[in-house]
């Protein structure tokens, strides 16, 4: 009885993990923990998710049926990828149904988690193109679109890498903000009719938080003031440390040139 | 003829950056044409009341109700729809501006972008949680009128509770 409830709850909180790891909202997690939970005969279940860390309890009906169980688990990166939230929805709501025992729902949790989604130089590529022509919104010419382009590729390419070799946020974050800045200054200085701002805007946008600020206020509005708060605290990080990336680029080069060839 | 390069503008990028989340495949013209039609709405909004934050607010509501269709429809969780489709609204540079002035210490134009970027995101921030509770309402309505059981929660570890609903509240 005692390691069937322990599997139960492994699997429920590792169903948990991946879909806070992938970008899911909040209250998705918690119901996917609770009703994973209660539909194997755990009555009780008390979910509590934040950002970085998940903690449950649960129990089953009457007072002869062993301990209350707790389970902690930290988070520690978060990304988005829409897919396995939604491959996880379906299959919690599978296991749910009753369709599938929890060894087999354990197995293709593991492959859901595995999956890789779209290579990444098909990523760069169609983000480098959304992001070219965020700035064409923003009133950019065709050059400035190309230039755009590589810029949003290079900051892709740069932040992605780093994120592999695990280094902190601000790090990855501030490192994407110097390329989008450096590569603007040197296509403004070589190329008359190439505007600064027009490029950086194209070269920061995959970075910039703003799903991370829309979230933090929804999730402060729905009451989880927790994680309203830590996703709004990691959004002003990030655009601190865009940023002070492009900032400093800027003053440098302001410094050591005067900006005549602006 | 601008109003549909820019709509055409925006179609593409909800695409893109439903690809560059990872948006299951079949779900990308769905999500696109949910942001397109809240694109719409918010121009035509802003056209008559001239409010940024007014025209978000409509935007994202007509995305919402849109997304929520979607989902019933496909059976795949509201966020796939929605989060690619409020990109162009969200208030990205809004935040960035305002940490750029603040290093720049030019600290009027950093309280401008901030009060901006604060009531955009709360205007789609709203919008999306009026939606989603007006649909939880019906839904838990529809469901106690069919099982005439409520949700459990623990309260008190031993204490007595009603069988759960497992399966309505998992979508949305």
């Amino acid at each position: 009885m005692k390691n069937e409830s322990k599997s139960i709850m492994v699997m429920a909180v590792y169903a948990g993990e991946i879909l806070l790891k992938n970008g899911a909202e909040t209250y998705r997690v918690e119901d996917t923990i609770t009703h994973i939970c209660q539909s194997a005969n755990h009555e009780y279940v008390e979910v509590f998710v934040t950002p970085t860390g998940i903690f449950v309890s649960i129990d089953q009906k009457g007072t002869s049926n062993g301990n209350m169980m707790t389970f902690i688990k930290r988070i520690k990166t978060r990304s988005i990828n829409l897919e396995k939230v939604a491959q996880v929805n379906d299959l919690s709501r599978r296991f749910v149904a009753g369709a599938l025992t929890v060894t087999e729902a354990m197995d293709e949790l593991k492959t859901i988690e595995k999956s890789t989604g779209y290579p990444f130089w098909q990523k760069a590529l169609v983000g480098g193109l959304s992001s070219a022509l965020f700035s064409v919104l923003f009133g950019a010419n065709v050059v400035e679109f190309v230039i755009a382009f590589m810029a949003s590729v290079m900051v892709n390419n740069v932040t992605s890498n780093m994120d592999r070799a695990s280094f902190p946020l601000f790090i990855n974050h501030l490192a994407g903000g110097v390329t989008a800045a450096v590569v603007a200054v040197l296509a403004s200085s070589l190329i008359p009719m190439v505007e600064l701002d027009k490029v950086i805007v194209g070269g920061v946008i995959v970075l910039v938080p703003g799903v991370a600020v829309t979230n933090a206020i929804r999730d402060s509005i729905a009451g989880d003031l927790i994680s309203g708060m830590a996703k709004g605290a990691e959004a002003l990080i990030i655009a601190t440390s865009i940023a002070l990336g492009v900032g400093a680029v800027l003053k440098v080069w302001l410094m050591l040139l005067g900006g005549i060839l602006a | 003829m601008m109003i549909l390069r820019e709509l055409f503008i925006v179609n593409f990028i909800i695409y893109g950056f439903a690809f560059v989340f990872n948006a299951p495949l079949k779900s990308l013209p769905k999500a696109g044409l949910g942001g397109s039609v809240g694109w719409i709405v918010y121009l035509l909004t802003q056209q008559i009341t001239g409010s940024v934050i007014i025209s978000t607010f409509t935007g994202t509501l007509m995305i919402a109700l849109l997304g929520d269709f979607f989902t019933t429809q496909d059976r795949k969780p509201l966020t796939v729809f929605i989060v690619p489709g409020i990109v162009p609204f969200v208030p990205g540079f809004g935040i960035y501006n305002t940490m750029l002035a603040i290093v720049e210490q030019d600290y009027p134009t950093a309280v401008h972008h901030g009060t901006t970027t604060f009531f955009v995101g709360l205007a789609i921030a709203l919008a999306l949680t009026i939606m989603l509770s007006i649909n939880d309402y019906r839904k838990t309505k529809k469901a106690a009128k069919t099982k005439g059981k409520s949700r459990s929660v623990l309260t008190h570890a031993l204490e007595d509770q009603s069988e759960s609903q497992l399966l309505d509240e998992q979508d949305s």
